[in-house]
């Protein structure tokens, strides 16, 4: 029913309003819509259950502090974009889990470690229902071939391709989230693109 | 000063160029140029499409959703602050 609601509600603007004023209802609707969206950006960023569901809680402990900070002039959702992604930067600096990322100068040099502890999800969109064990062999080595690769990433750039790429926002939008400009977002997205398909190299004829 | 006319255009440009605006909706004349390069030289051609190959691999992975519990979980802990407030 409550999905209903959210659906219902043409005008998000007056949502958020309404949260800002305090009702808590509101508040708890737009969590409701957006948990799922701020749920898998963060496990694409840190490839694990358990951060995901940190930076989630987190992100929206920001949102209801900040709520009446956000004046409207972006869309509601480049805003959640902005505190999410500034949650997953905070984390790796606070857990200094990110050692394997390397400068943003020279990506094609980084090549040791990686945050990948070996968990996640099954790659089910990749998988066939139909799978053979030696498929699912090939499915579990790609995910964890693709999990590595893109911890491998600096923060920075694995963002702009989770943005970008994976989440399919604008480069214009992406600019605003990151507070960076347009060349900046393309050109960070060019060193994680050629970076990744480097990695990948191996897929790439089969 | 001398400018290169845009159909002579060298595979790491047209590398560079395609890897930054790979999926924009671009309509210039060097755009036209570089789409002009790709259909004549495998080598550009088959790097696009391992460009292409790799987002199709990342944006098709999956990604676990979110548990009922996880859900409680984070309104329980909203509710919380609420209350403190």
């Amino acid at each position: 029913m409550e999905i209903k609601q959210i659906h219902n509600i043409e005008n998000e603007s007056e949502l958020v309003h309404k949260a800002q004023k305090g009702d808590q209802r509101a508040f708890s609707l737009l969590v409701k819509k957006y948990e799922s969206t701020v749920y898998s950006f963060a496990y694409k960023v840190c490839r694990n259950e358990e951060k995901a569901e940190e930076t989630l809680q987190d992100t929206f402990v920001n949102v209801y502090r900040k709520l009446d900070q956000f004046n409207g002039k972006a869309k509601f959702s480049t805003w959640l974009y902005q505190i999410v992604t500034n949650n997953c930067l905070m984390k790796r600096r606070k857990s200094k889990l990110d050692k394997s990322s390397i400068s943003l100068e020279s990506p094609d040099s980084a090549q040791e470690g990686s945050e990948h502890q070996g968990d996640g999800a099954p790659l089910q969109t990749l998988a066939s229902s139909k799978q053979t064990p030696q498929d699912e062999m090939v499915n579990k080595e790609l995910r964890e071939h693709l999990d590595n690769a893109i911890l491998k990433l600096p923060m920075e750039q694995r963002i702009v391709f989770i943005l970008r790429d994976v989440e399919g926002r604008s480069s214009e939008e992406v600019a605003k989230i990151l507070k960076v400009s347009v060349p900046a977002v393309k050109s960070r997205l060019r060193r994680a693109r050629v970076f990744l398909r480097k990695q990948l190299q191996e897929y790439m004829e089969v | 000063m001398k400018t290169k006319p845009v159909n002579k255009l060298r595979c790491n440009e047209v590398a560079k160029y395609v890897c930054e605006n790979l999926d924009e909706q671009l309509n210039s004349r060097k755009c036209q140029a570089i789409k002009k390069h790709l259909q004549t030289c495998p080598k550009c051609s088959a790097q696009l499409n391992s460009l292409k190959k790799t987002v199709f691999l990342y944006r098709n992975c999956a990604t676990p959703l979110l548990t009922t519990t996880d859900h409680e979980k984070l309104m329980a802990g909203l509710s919380l602050l609420i209350k403190k407030k």
